[in-house]
């Protein structure tokens, strides 16, 4: 009983290894990845710079995971970047994918903070 | 205890009596309408705290045209129920307030409320300089500050408020009264927040008289005796606020108040205006 738990452990363990080294990097990354605005809910600004590399030269394209909104898309390089203006009331992930395959090599996220939450939500403390 | 002083202690302690244990909040900051706490049953409360660094030039005579220093900014609002209490720091015109929302509808509201309005000053000038006897000030009696209860009509819109309070004296200082009317914006522009707001104030003869009258017992060869009307003052303030990171707000401000000549000709003003600027760090839980 207790052996076939530790297999089942090593083997859950190789495998998330095995996901771990087939899984490609996430060569895309956001700077900075973090927007902090004054208070919830209102628009916050930031200049990103988004960066991408590959190990190989291909066909790519930069797009909004959400929206699906290409934003660029570079021929025959392995290395790019965009200046984004962020302009969000939430966080905004992005999605560097292969156009020629459509698959989604790496995905980047910039985070939206801000100051001032909603009071009732993370501000204020009942008693009673 | 004399029954005057038994009298304010009651009044003040009754207030916040009130404001602790009474039992939906509408809690305002009392010039700004974004500062509104939303209504909520039961006790709730809100803090922040900074320290920042200020440059002051006073109208009171022989006071430092530009003295400087650095201070603490707390700011604390509870509720409870109708009743509040806002202690104020995040504007530069702001302090004390106990309140009791008694109509919050449609963008307008009725407050109850008890504040202070003037500070007190003595031969040493306002109290928290401590620089020791002001030459200029030398033999004036004590001003104490006063705490003021009254109305406040609130019309707010979506980023400004228009407000007007009736105020009258209940400390015993100068049982006079305060009238003022006060409008304010706020104006995001990408991830900062600006602040503005102008106000007119207008004050009782006997508030006016209390402060920068000067009676027989203080008058001396260069400070003679000064007895005046009702007076009045015009302030403008404005604040910029930048969220540094999610728990750290960069803030500066500006206040300048000018005064109507009954308060400017009294023998302890040196001058009709009042500038405050300051920078510095607040930190929001």
């Amino acid at each position: 009983m207790y052996f076939r738990f530790f297999y089942c452990l090593l083997f859950t363990y190789s495998g998330s290894l095995l996901a771990a080294t087939t899984q490609p990097p996430s060569d895309l990354t956001a700077v900075p990845d973090t927007c902090v605005a004054l208070r919830e809910g209102r628009q916050c600004y930031a200049d990103v710079v988004l960066s991408w590399q590959q190990p190989e030269v291909g066909n790519y394209c930069l797009r909004d995971a959400t929206s699906k909104y290409i934003m660029q898309c570079w021929l025959k390089q392995r290395q790019g970047s965009l200046n984004y203006a962020f302009d969000s009331t939430q966080s905004i992930s992005f999605e560097l994918f292969d156009s020629n395959t459509s698959q989604v090599i790496a995905v980047s996220e910039v985070k939206l903070q801000w100051v001032y939450q909603n009071r009732q939500k993370k501000r204020r403390w009942r008693l009673f | 205890m004399t029954y005057t002083s038994l009298k304010q202690s009651f009044c003040c302690a009754a207030l916040l009596v009130a404001a602790i244990f009474s039992a939906q909040s509408s809690a305002s900051n009392r010039y700004y309408a974004d500062n509104t706490l939303e209504p909520t049953t039961g006790f709730a409360w809100d803090w922040s705290a900074g320290a920042g660094y200020y440059i002051e030039d006073s109208y009171l005579v022989g006071m430092n045209s530009y003295d400087v220093g650095a201070e603490l900014d707390l700011s604390i609002a509870v509720s409870y129920d109708n009743f509040y209490l806002d202690f104020d720091h995040n504007q530069l015109s702001g302090g004390l307030v106990l309140g009791y929302s008694l109509i919050n509808k449609y963008d307008w509201g009725l407050d109850l409320l008890g504040t202070n309005i003037q500070a007190g000053f003595d031969e040493q000038g306002l109290g928290f300089y401590n620089d020791g006897i002001i030459d200029p000030l030398r033999g004036i009696k004590k001003r104490n500050y006063d705490f003021d209860t009254g109305l406040r009509l609130t019309r707010r819109f979506e980023n400004s408020q228009i407000s007007f309070e009736y105020l009258h004296d209940i400390s015993g200082a100068h049982n006079g009264w305060v009238a003022n009317v006060f409008f304010s914006h706020i104006q995001p522009w990408r991830n900062w927040e600006f602040r503005s707001g102008i106000g007119l104030n207008a004050y009782s003869a006997d508030f006016t008289n209390y402060y920068f009258g000067i009676d027989s017992d203080e008058a001396n060869a260069a400070r003679p005796i000064y007895s005046t009307d009702a007076s009045t003052s015009i302030m403008f303030e404005f604040h910029a606020e930048y969220p540094i990171n999610q728990d750290w707000v960069f803030l500066a401000g500006w206040l300048t108040t000018w005064f109507s000549k009954e308060i400017e000709d009294s023998p302890i003003i040196s001058q009709g205006y009042q500038h405050k600027a300051k920078v510095g760090l607040r930190y929001v839980l």
